[in-house]
C-alpha cells in the first residue's frame, strides 16, 4: 500500500508542477508585465529599473524557480488591476466562497446520498421513480438559470429573501463570516440552494447507480442464500458501496468549486469566483495564476485524501498478495 | 446502431425521448426559416417595439408572441436563432471531443507502452479539474493570446475548442479501457493470425463493438456541453452578442429582471431547459438500452 | 412397530411435486423448469445432470426461493422433512436458507464479500441461525474450516477472500454451506472452475460430509462422468424436463432414453483407445455434398507444400516470462515464468497433444507456437525457418496464414457484429485465395457444410448459434486460411459432451482427409487419448514428459503424469469404452 500511496503522491506533484508551469507561463506570454504595471508616462529608464527589480531580465528557468519559491511562500505578486498583493485579495475573498461551498456541499450530500440510497433500495416504488424523474429535471437545469429563476421568485415577486451580496458580516480576526448575523444567513440561502441543487441531483444519481451495482452483485445474492437477515445484507451492500461514493464525493467537491464561480456571478456574491471572472475579463494574470494554483492544490489534496481512504479501507489494497501456505492451495 | 435505437425506443419513456429530441432539433435548425422576424437583422427591428410583454398579457401585442426585449427584438425569433447557435456549438464540440478522444483511446489501448503512459498522464492531470473550469480556463487563455477584439466566428471557434478540449479526456479514458478489453478477446487474436493489420482490426472489428457506450457518452456529454456553453455565454466569455446563443440571451435579459420584464429571461431559460432535458432523457434511455445487465 | 420405525428413518427429506418455473409472461414466457418432481432422502446424493440451459441452475435457485423476477414459480409444491414450504414467502424462506438448506455456489470469486474477513462470513452465518454466543460461533467456524480440510483454521479466520486460492475458496464455500448444520445441501456446479484433481477432491469432500453429518446432497452439474461416480441417484434434465431418473448404476449402466445414452456415450473413455469413426453422425447440409466437395477440393488445392524431412514446428529452449507486478524497487518486482525452457518438435501430419492443468503454461505455449507472442529466450522454427524473423520479413503474410488457431471460449472467438459469412470469408478476401466474390461465397458455403452446419444459416450472426456451433464456425474460419498447422487451444472445454464429440470427429477428419498437422491442447486426458499420436505433459511451465499416446497412458514415467492419470474419472459402464471394466 505504501507503494500505491507513493505513486499517487508522485502523480500529485506532477500535476502541481504542470499547473505551476501553466500559471507561470500565463504571466509571461500575454504581454509585458511591466507595461501592465506602469502608466504611459514612465520613462524607459524607470521601466528598466522596474524590470530589473522584478527579475524580468533573468533567463526564463531562473525566473521560474524564483516564481516557484515565491509561490510556495504565498507571494504571487501584485494584481495588475488593483495594485495590491494578490494573496491579500484572495485571503479577503476566500471566506465568502468557502462558506458558500461548505453550505452547498452540506446541503447536497445530506439530500443526495440518502435519496440515492433510497432510490436504489426501493426502485420499484412510485416514490423512487418520481425521484429519478425529478433528478432528470435537476440535471437539466443549469445553475445560473436556476439562480435567476429563484431570484425572480423569491427576490422580485415574493420579496422574501435578499438576492445579492452577503449581508452583514462579522470579522473574526481575518476571517469574515456571514454565519453569525441574521442577514448574513438569509443572504446565504438562495446562493447555496442554487449551487446545491445540481450537485445534489448528480450525487443522487451516482449513489443510486453505485448502490444498484452492488445490490445486484453476486455476493448479495449469496448472502441472501445463506439466510442472513435483511439488515446484515444491507450492511454488506452499504460497506461495499461506500468506497465508490467517497470518490464521487471528491469529484463533486471540485464541481462545487467550479460552479460556485457562476453562482457568485448571479448573486454578486463577493467571493473568489467573482474575483476570478473579473480577473479573466480584465486579463489580470497574476490573479488568474494564483487562483489556478490554489484551486489545483485543493483538488489534488482532496483526491489524495480519498486515495488514502481507499488504501485504508479496502483490504485488497492493504495486505500484500500472500501466497497461501500449505499444499491445499 | 439501428438495433440499439430500436431498443431504446422500446424502453420506458424512450419514445417520448426520441420524439422530444427530434422536435427540439427540428425547431432549432429549421425554425429560423419560419421565425416571424430575424432579430439580428438591424433593418428588421424597431426600437419603438421595445419591452413589450407576452401576447396574452394586457399590454401584449399579437405580433410578438413571447414579447420583445429592450431593443425591440422578438423573443420567440431570438430563441429560435439562439437555440440553433447553442446546438451548433455544443454538437460541434462533442463531435470533436468524441473523434479526438476515440482516436487517442484506441491507440492508447491497443499499443500500450509509451503512448499509453504519456496520454494517461495528461488525462490524469486534466481530470483532476472539473470540466467547466477547464473550459473556462482554455477559453480565457485563448482569448488572452489572441488579444482584444474577437470576431463572431472566432468567438464561436474558441468556445467550441474550449468545450471540446475539456471533454475529450473522458472519451479517451473510456475508449482506452474498452479497447483493452476487446483487444484481449480471442477474435482479435484470430484477426491477427489471419494477417489483418492493426488499423483494420481497430476500425473494422474493435470500434464497432465499442461504439455503443461511445455514443451514449456523446449524448450525455451533449447535454453537459449545452450547459457549459450557456454558462460561458452567461458569464460573458462565450459566443459574441452579435450572434447570441440562449445563454447570451439569458444574460441580456437578466439585466431587466428587477424592472419586471421577466419574459426576457424566463422564455429563453425555458427553451434551454427543454433542450437539455430532451437530450438528457435520450441519453438516459439509450444507456439503459445498451446496458448488458438489463437485457 | 418395525414398519413405523422404518418409515420414519426412511422418510423423504425433500419432496418436490410438479414444480414449474418460468421467465416472462404471456406468449413470451419461457419455461425453464417444466413439471419437475423428485425425492431425496437423508444421506442420499442426487446428481442432476444435463447440458447448459437445461434448467438445472434455475431449479437449484428455485428450491431456495431465490428465483427472482423475471422468473416466477408457476405451480408446484415443495416439502422439506414432510412440511410444505412456500417458495414465495420471503420471510419463511429466509429462515430456511442457510439453516435447513445450504448452498454451494459456482463462482466463488464473486460470491464472497471482498471487504469481510473469512471469519466474519462464517460467524455471521452461524450466529444468524444458531443460538450461540460469539466465542462459541468462532469455535464452530474453526471446526467448519477444519472439516473441509483447510489447514491452520485459526489463522485463516482473519484472512480475506482474495488471499485464498480458487480451490481453497471452494472449500470455504462448502464450509459456509454446512456451518449452520443444515439438513440439505445444494451444490450448483461446484467444480466447474477447478482443475481435475481438485474437482475430485471437492466431490469426495461433499460426499463424506453428507454421510458424516446426515445431510442430503443435490449435485447439479453438466459433467455426467464426474458426478455419476459419486452420486447415489441420477436425474437427467433437458430443456426443463426430466428425461430420466433412477439409481446411478441403473441410469448410467443401462440408460433407457436415447438422450441419456447420447450423453453417456459422448464422454470419452479414458481407459482404452478407440478408433474414432470420422464424421459419423455430424449432420451434413442437404444443399450439397457438391459444395462440400468443392470446399474440400479447394482446401486440398492450397496444400501444395514441398515435403522436407524437417519437423513442421520446433521449439528450442523457449522461455516466456510475464510481469506480475511493476515496482520502482527491484526487490518488489515479481514476474512469473509461464514457459520454462520448453523443447519439442511436431512432425508434419501428426496430431500432437499437450496436456496440463490450468496455469501450466499451455495456452502461452500455443501463442508462442503461433507467433502471437515472442518468447523471451529460445528459438521457434516453423518449416525450418525462424518464425519471428519470417513474420517480420517479406514473406510474413504468407507464413502468417499457414498457422491458425481455434480458441477456448466460443463466445468471444467470433466478432459479434459480423455476419458469420463475413467472418469465414475474411481470410479468403484478405489473402485473395479465390478468383472472385462468387467463388468466395461458394467456398464459404462449402466450408459451412464441411463442419456440419446448414449453409443457409451463414447469413446469421454469432449469437444466434449455440456454443458448439460457434466452435465449428471458428474451425471453418481457421480452415478458410488454408493453413498448414492448426493449433486448438482447449477447443472443447467450454462445450457439453455432445458438441465436444462433434468437434473431435471433425479434427480427426481433417487429419485423415487433409493430412493437417494439429496441436491439440487440453486439460482433459480422455480427450487427448482419443485423438492424439503423441502427447506432452506440462506443469508450471515445464515439460514433464513426451511420449507416444499409448506409451504415456500405459507406462507413465514422470511422477506428475502418474498423479494426473490416477485422477481420471472411472469409466461409466455404458460408455463407448464398453463393457465391464469399471475403475
Amino acid at each position: 500500500m505504501l507503494e500505491f500511496l507513493a505513486r499517487r503522491l508522485a502523480q500529485s506533484i506532477v500535476v502541481m508542477l504542470v499547473v505551476a508551469v501553466v500559471a507561470f507561463g500565463l504571466g509571461r506570454y500575454a504581454g509585458d508585465p511591466v507595461d501592465a504595471l506602469v502608466g504611459q508616462d514612465t520613462t524607459q529608464a524607470q521601466r528598466d529599473a522596474l524590470r530589473h527589480e522584478l527579475g524580468l531580465d533573468q533567463p526564463v528557468p531562473v525566473q521560474f524557480v524564483r516564481w516557484l519559491g515565491d509561490a510556495v511562500r504565498g507571494d504571487f505578486g501584485l494584481s495588475w488591476r488593483w495594485r495590491r498583493p494578490v494573496i491579500r485579495l484572495i485571503a479577503e475573498r476566500a471566506p465568502a466562497t468557502l462558506e458558500l461551498a461548505f453550505a452547498a456541499a452540506l446541503l447536497a450530500f445530506v439530500t443526495g446520498v440518502p435519496l440515492g440510497v433510497y432510490a436504489a433500495l426501493r426502485r420499484e416504488r412510485l416514490s423512487a421513480r418520481v425521484l429519478m424523474a425529478a433528478s432528470l429535471v435537476g440535471v437539466s437545469l443549469p445553475t445560473f438559470l436556476l439562480g435567476l429563476l429563484l431570484i425572480l421568485l423569491f427576490g422580485v415577486t415574493l420579496r422574501w429573501l435578499p438576492t445579492f451580496g452577503r449581508g452583514d458580516v462579522v470579522d473574526l480576526g481575518g476571517w469574515t463570516t456571514g454565519l453569525l448575523t441574521r442577514s448574513g444567513l438569509r443572504a446565504l440561502i438562495l446562493p447555496s440552494v442554487t449551487l446545491a441543487l445540481f450537485q445534489a441531483t448528480v450525487i443522487m444519481r451516482l449513489v443510486r447507480a453505485g448502490m444498484l451495482e452492488v445490490l445486484h452483485g453476486e455476493f448479495i445474492r449469496y448472502a441472501r442464500a445463506r439466510g442472513l437477515p435483511r439488515h446484515i445484507v444491507l450492511a454488506h451492500a452499504l460497506k461495499n458501496a461506500l468506497l465508490p461514493v467517497c470518490s464521487i464525493a471528491a469529484l463533486q467537491l471540485g464541481s462545487i468549486v467550479a460552479f460556485a464561480i457562476v453562482t457568485e456571478q448571479v448573486f454578486q456574491w463577493p467571493g473568489l469566483g467573482l474575483l476570478f471572472i473579473q480577473a479573466i475579463e480584465r486579463v489580470d494574470l497574476p490573479l488568474v495564476a494564483a487562483y489556478l494554483v490554489l484551486v489545483s492544490a485543493m483538488f489534488v489534496g482532496v483526491n489524495l485524501c480519498v486515495d488514502l481512504l481507499y488504501g485504508l479501507v479496502d483490504p485488497r489494497l492493504r495486505a500484500d498478495r500472500a501466497r497461501p501456505s500449505g499444499t491445499l492451495g | 446502431m439501428a438495433s440499439v435505437l430500436h431498443r431504446s425506443v422500446r424502453a420506458r419513456g424512450g419514445v417520448a425521448a426520441v420524439v422530444l429530441c427530434a422536435l427540439v432539433f427540428l425547431a432549432a435548425f429549421v425554425g429560423p426559416a419560419l421565425a416571424p422576424q430575424n432579430p439580428f437583422d438591424l433593418a428588421d427591428i424597431d426600437l419603438s417595439n421595445a419591452s413589450i410583454p407576452p401576447a396574452w398579457l394586457a399590454a401584449g401585442d399579437p405580433r410578438f408572441l413571447l414579447g420583445t426585449d429592450d431593443q425591440g427584438r422578438d423573443i420567440l425569433s431570438a430563441i429560435l436563432y439562439g437555440a440553433r447557435i447553442s446546438l451548433l456549438v455544443s454538437l460541434s464540440a462533442v463531435v470533436l471531443a468524441m473523434l479526438l478522444g476515440t482516436a487517442v483511446g484506441l491507440l492508447s489501448g491497443w499499443y500500450g507502452g509509451i503512448v499509453d503512459a504519456v496520454t494517461m498522464r495528461i488525462a490524469d492531470v486534466q481530470l483532476t479539474f472539473p470540466a467547466l473550469l477547464v473550459a473556462l480556463l482554455i477559453d480565457g487563455l485563448i482569448r488572452g493570446a489572441i488579444g482584444g477584439a474577437t470576431g463572431e466566428t472566432t468567438a464561436l471557434l474558441v468556445v467550441i475548442a474550449a468545450i471540446a478540449l475539456s471533454l475529450w479526456v473522458q472519451f479517451a479514458r473510456m475508449v482506452r479501457a474498452l479497447t483493452m478489453v476487446e483487444a484481449g478477446k480471442p477474435y482479435v487474436d484470430a484477426g491477427r493470425l489471419i494477417g489483418a493489420r492493426p488499423a483494420r482490426l481497430l476500425l473494422l472489428h474493435v470500434l464497432p463493438n465499442i461504439a455503443g457506450p461511445i455514443f451514449v457518452m456523446a449524448t450525455l456529454d451533449l447535454a453537459f456541453a449545452i450547459v457549459v456553453e450557456s454558462t460561458l455565454s452567461y458569464l460573458g466569455v462565450g459566443v459574441s452578442a452579435a450572434r447570441p446563443s440562449l445563454g447570451t440571451l439569458i444574460r441580456l435579459g437578466s439585466d431587466f429582471l428587477y424592472s419586471g420584464a421577466w419574459w426576457m429571461t424566463v422564455f429563453p431559460g425555458a427553451a434551454l431547459f427543454v433542450i437539455v432535458l430532451a437530450v438528457n432523457l435520450l441519453g438516459d434511455r439509450w444507456r439503459d438500452a445498451i446496458d448488458p445487465r438489463l437485457q | 412397530m418395525i414398519p413405523v420405525a422404518e418409515a420414519e428413518t426412511t422418510a423423504d427429506l425433500l419432496e418436490v411435486c410438479n414444480l414449474t418455473i418460468a421467465y416472462g409472461i404471456g406468449t413470451r414466457a419461457v419455461t425453464a423448469v417444466d413439471d419437475v418432481s423428485l425425492r431425496l432422502r437423508s444421506r442420499e446424493i442426487l446428481a442432476i445432470v444435463g447440458e447448459s440451459g437445461a434448467g438445472k441452475s434455475t431449479l437449484a435457485s428455485g428450491l431456495l426461493g431465490l428465483a427472482d423476477p423475471p422468473a416466477r414459480i408457476v405451480r408446484g409444491e415443495v416439502r422439506l422433512a414432510g412440511r410444505a414450504i412456500d417458495l414465495d414467502d420471503e420471510a419463511a424462506m429466509r429462515r430456511i436458507r442457510g439453516r435447513r438448506i445450504g448452498l454451494v455456489v459456482q463462482d466463488t470469486q464473486a460470491a464472497l464479500d471482498p471487504l469481510c474477513t473469512v471469519g466474519r462470513h462464517l460467524t455471521e452465518t452461524i450466529t444468524t441461525h444458531l443460538p450461540v454466543d460469539r466465542r462459541e460461533a468462532r469455535a464452530r467456524a474453526i471446526e467448519a474450516l477444519r472439516s473441509v480440510g483447510i489447514t491452520g483454521p485459526e489463522l485463516r479466520l482473519g484472512h480475506y477472500p482474495h488471499q485464498f486460492s480458487g480451490g481453497m475458496r471452494q472449500r470455504l464455500v462448502v464450509a459456509l454451506a454446512i456451518c449452520a448444520k443444515p439438513e440439505l445441501v445444494i451444490a450448483d456446479e461446484p467444480t466447474t472452475n477447478l482443475d481435475a484433481p481438485r474437482k475430485r477432491q471437492i466431490l469426495d469432500l461433499l460426499g463424506a460430509l453428507c454421510r458424516d453429518h446426515e445431510m442430503g446432497l443435490i449435485l447439479v452439474s453438466h459433467d455426467i462422468g464426474l458426478v455419476g461416480a459419486v452420486a447415489d441417484r441420477v436425474m437427467v434434465m433437458r430443456r426443463g424436463r426430466i428425461v430420466e431418473a433412477g439409481a446411478a448404476g441403473d441410469v448410467l449402466g443401462n440408460p433407457m432414453q436415447p438422450y441419456t445414452r447420447e450423453l453417456i456415450r459422448a464422454v470419452p473413455p479414458a481407459r482404452r483407445r478407440q478408433r474414432l469413426l470420422p464424421r459419423a453422425e455430424a449432420p451434413v447440409a442437404a444443399e450439397g455434398s457438391a459444395s462440400v466437395a468443392l470446399a474440400k477440393a479447394w482446401l486440398v488445392a492450397g496444400r501444395r507444400f514441398e515435403p522436407s524431412g524437417l519437423p513442421l514446428l520446433e521449439l528450442d529452449e523457449v522461455t516466456m516470462t510475464f510481469v506480475l507486478r511493476r515496482s520502482w524497487l527491484a526487490s518488489r518486482r515479481r514476474s512469473e515464468r509461464a514457459v520454462d525452457r520448453v523443447t519439442l518438435e511436431i512432425q508434419p501430419g501428426e496430431m500432437f497433444g499437450l496436456v496440463g492443468e490450468s496455469g501450466s503454461g499451455k495456452s502461452t505455449l500455443a501463442r508462442i507456437a503461433s507467433g502471437l507472442y515472442q518468447p523471451v529466450s529460445g528459438k521457434v522454427r516453423f518449416a525450418g525457418a525462424d518464425l519471428q524473423a519470417t513474420l517480420a520479413g517479406r514473406g510474413g503474410l504468407e507464413v502468417r496464414r499457414q498457422v491458425q488457431m481455434v480458441f477456448q471460449d466460443p463466445f468471444s472467438s467470433l466478432d459479434a457484429r459480423w455476419r458469420v459469412l463475413d467472418i469465414i470469408a475474411e481470410p479468403i478476401r484478405l489473402h485473395g485465395l479465390t478468383g472472385g466474390p462468387a467463388e468466395t461465397r461458394d467456398v464459404v458455403r462449402g466450408l459451412f457444410g464441411y463442419v456440419g452446419l446448414d449453409a443457409h444459416a451463414s447469413d446469421r450472426y454469432p449469437h444466434q448459434f449455440s456454443a458448439g456451433q460457434r466452435q465449428r464456425i471458428a474451425l471453418a474460419r481457421a480452415l478458410a486460411a488454408r493453413p498448414r498447422f492448426l493449433i486448438c487451444d482447449e477447443p472443447t472445454s467450454a462445450l457439453d459432451v455432445v458438441s465436444q464429440e462433434i468437434i473431435l470427429r471433425l479434427l480427426a477428419a481433417l487429419r485423415q482427409e487433409l493430412g493437417m498437422t494439429v496441436l491439440l491442447i487440453s486439460h482433459d486426458l480422455a480427450v487427448i487419448r482419443q485423438t492424439c499420436d503423441r502427447v506432452a505433459v506440462m506443469r508450471a511451465g515445464r515439460l514433464c514428459e513426451i511420449a507416444a499416446t499409448e506409451t504415456l497412458f500405459e507406462h507413465p514415467q514422470h511422477p506428475y503424469t502418474r498423479e494426473l492419470l490416477a485422477l481420471l474419472p472411472r469409466d461409466l459402464p455404458g460408455s463407448a469404452g464398453g463393457g465391464t471394466a469399471v475403475g
